[in-house]
């Protein structure tokens, strides 16, 4: 197959490939942005003066009127590791796009496989498919980095740039990323196809999602052994030692994305205890399929401890000290954080429904019969909102409880735990409250954006499916 | 290494499949020569379908053998298979199962374009194919806007676009009326015939089997009678 034959069947031609392919070119723009600003910030750190050469295509200097985390040569490796960190959320929504199926492209890839397509071809016009995306994205990702500029350095005032200026290399540096982007779309379409068979009469996924066992238990509980020896021993070590806090970070993201698949399905089984047709239908999907709420659930926990450590110490920030001038320079940092772990939590959750109408193209058969059988669109919907919900606000909850009490334990001297948990109780509970109902809204609003594919899969036709 | 001979287009030996628990096909056996037009007919549910799509390779049996052209299918890996799909055998399904978004003429030029062919190229081969089954006029119309006996001329197309050496249809005029049925029947053996193509329809109806050389009636998963017509 000449490459004109793979653009020809790549093009996006049904609303779905189209939005499929705005979402991987939106997410790749972003996080290509952000790889431009990781570079333009780790650049300044070249400059001898610490000022921006004097050819930078928007007339501003380099460090002068930067944030302090930016201008501070020791602080700026942790904004530039922060930054690319960020990129990794965008980029997993990508991914989790790409893998996101329709009934209309089911049918086209099985249609040119009829045709004579060999699978390898069927996986050269899906990377060919995701490398334009890509394409696209990193085109993109030059003028939203501008945006992101105007945003976060030209309009606020001097002093508070989080960006510094644009200039010539960093024309380079999107180059790059138009050519990263690029070979990262077409590697990741490739790999990616390889998730389904495509066969002249159809196409079957791969992946089983099957509900946790004995492995996932034990290691569930081995981590949450590490995490209680991780504290005590930060309690009690040398305020030198660095491994126990090690310790307690690994030990708490593995119990934690362990763990949420099982509780996760235990939540489901008894959500399916109720009277309430949707809830029972929802109960009924969770259990028998947790891991992609699980894998959700989890971020979200870990997002939460995030929220529940910046509570504690905001409210011991604004409690204990007088910050004066310090005070940008703290709360700055501390709401930048929030604001990379909101971008987080919404890119799970997002992730969730992306996955979710991979789901329903699954079912799309039961659920056609279900409609056929006269279950109202309504209720269908009513019982996926269930479905994507269940553990979200959960998980938040208990991770910013978590979070909190963890940081507690860890900061407070011997007896004044108590004191210390006093204090932090406001503003845990604040922002517990805060961002359940954040993630609650989230989940709610993105699972409108599936009414569409819910539509396309109790379409009477889908009882033809094989 | 010799070549496979290919006098016998399509071999199926003792050939058994299951689909889990359901056996679909116990033991069929079924040779098709170069040139000769097979009925396979029977009852819903009976394995006709089955049994072409493992002729065609789309399917791999649980026992037995296939050949197609001389060549044993288990021989070949997927790929293998398809390329010999591609280029020796046509196939039609019972909704033609075009590419939705394409249009007619990018669709009959397809396995060209899999192939190799140049745009320019191939789109002249199934221009003339169009003609040929008279959608010439529709050619840049989206393969979706078609009428059932519109998708199944053009996916006739497709299938003989290639010059193919066997030509495989389940139930081709299945959802067309009785004129336009008889009249793709019509173009398809007419262009098989004029190839020397060996053809093997999969039908329920009568007088579609009625047209072929040889009738093979299968039931419940086995060949129950066999019958020459001509």
């Amino acid at each position: 197959m000449r490459l004109s034959g793979a653009l020809l069947l790549a093009r996006p031609a049904s609303s779905a490939d189209r939005t499929r392919s705005l979402l991987v070119a939106t997410t790749t723009g972003v996080a290509g942005a952000l790889l431009v600003a990781a570079a333009r910030i780790a650049r300044l750190s070249l400059d001898t003066d610490g000022s921006s050469s004097g050819y930078g295509l928007i007339p501003r200097t380099g460090s002068e009127g930067l944030v302090p985390y930016v201008s501070q040569a020791g602080l700026r490796p942790g904004v530039v590791l922060g930054v690319l960190l960020l990129t990794v959320p965008v980029l997993a929504l990508a991914v989790q796009a790409l893998r996101t199926g329709s009934v209309a492209r089911d049918r086209k890839l099985s249609s040119v496989r009829l045709a004579g397509a060999t699978p390898g071809e069927v996986r050269r016009i899906a990377a060919v498919e995701a490398g334009g995306a890509a394409l696209l994205g990193g085109l993109l990702a030059g003028p939203v980095y501008l945006v992101l500029y105007v945003l976060l350095g030209a309009l606020p005032s001097a002093g508070h740039r989080l960006l510094p200026s644009p200039d010539r290399v960093d024309l380079l540096g999107w180059l790059a990323v138009v050519v990263l982007t690029l070979l990262g779309g077409l590697v990741a379409g490739g790999l990616v196809a390889r998730r389904i068979v495509v066969d002249p009469l159809g196409v079957r996924r791969r992946t089983r999602d099957v509900p946790p066992g004995r492995v996932a238990l034990a290691v569930t509980l081995l981590s949450a052994a590490g995490l209680v020896t991780g504290v005590t021993v930060v309690r009690l070590g040398p305020a030198h030692w660095w491994f126990p806090m090690v310790l307690v970070l690994v030990s708490l993201l593995v119990m934690v994305f362990a763990g949420a698949p099982a509780a996760v399905a235990a939540l489901g089984r008894r959500r399916a205890r109720s009277a309430d047709a949707a809830d029972l239908l929802a109960g009924l999907r969770v259990a028998a399929a947790p891991r992609s709420n699980g894998r959700v659930a989890a971020v979200l926990l870990v997002c939460g401890v995030a929220f529940g450590v910046q509570a504690v110490l905001v409210g011991d920030l604004l409690h204990e000290h007088d910050l004066g001038e310090d005070a940008s320079f703290y709360l700055g940092g501390h709401a930048l954080a929030a604001a990379g772990v909101v971008v987080a939590l919404a890119v799970a959750v997002v992730t969730l429904v992306v996955g979710m109408s991979d789901a329903l193209l699954e079912a799309r058969r039961p659920l056609a019969a279900l409609r056929a059988l006269g279950v109202q669109e309504s209720e269908l919907e009513r019982s996926l909102r269930a479905q994507s919900s269940t553990g979200t606000v959960l998980a938040v909850v208990l991770g910013t409880l978590l979070g909190a009490v963890g940081i507690t334990t860890l900061i407070a001297g011997d007896g004044e735990w108590s004191h210390e948990a006093g204090r932090a109780a406001l503003p845990v509970a604040a922002t517990a409250l805060v961002t359940a109902l954040l993630v609650r809204l989230l989940v709610h609003g993105s699972a409108r954006l599936l009414r569409g594919a819910l539509r396309a899969a109790t379409d009477p036709e889908n009882l033809r499916v094989a | 290494m010799t070549a496979p001979n290919e006098d016998t287009a399509i071999e199926l030996v003792g050939v058994e499949h299951a689909y889990r628990r359901t056996v679909a096909l116990r033991g069929v056996s079924l040779r098709v020569d170069a040139g000769e037009v097979v009925a396979v007919t029977g009852p819903s549910g009976c394995g006709k379908s089955t049994a072409l799509h493992v002729a065609a390779g789309i399917l791999r049996p649980q026992g037995g053998m296939v050949r197609i052209l001389g060549r044993d299918l288990a021989d070949l890996d997927e790929t293998a298979r398809t390329l010999l799909r591609r280029r020796r055998v046509g196939i039609v399904l019972q909704f033609g199962q075009l590419v939705p978004d394409l249009t007619v003429l990018d669709n009959v030029a397809l396995p060209l374009l899999l192939d190799g062919y140049d745009r320019f190229a191939a789109r002249t081969a199934a221009r003339g194919w169009l003609v040929r089954v008279g959608l010439d006029g529709e050619a840049d119309t989206p393969s979706a806007e078609l009428s059932g006996g519109q998708g199944q001329r053009a996916a006739v197309a497709r299938a003989l676009v290639t010059g193919p050496s066997v030509v495989l249809a389940d139930e081709p005029t299945g959802s067309l009326d009785t004129v336009g049925g008889e009249q793709l029947l019509d173009l398809l053996l007419a262009a098989a015939r004029e190839r020397g193509a060996a053809v093997v329809l999969v039908t329920h109806d009568n007088v579609v089997a009625s047209r072929a050389d040889r009738e093979v009636r299968l039931l419940d998963g086995h060949v129950a009678t066999e019958a020459v017509l001509r």
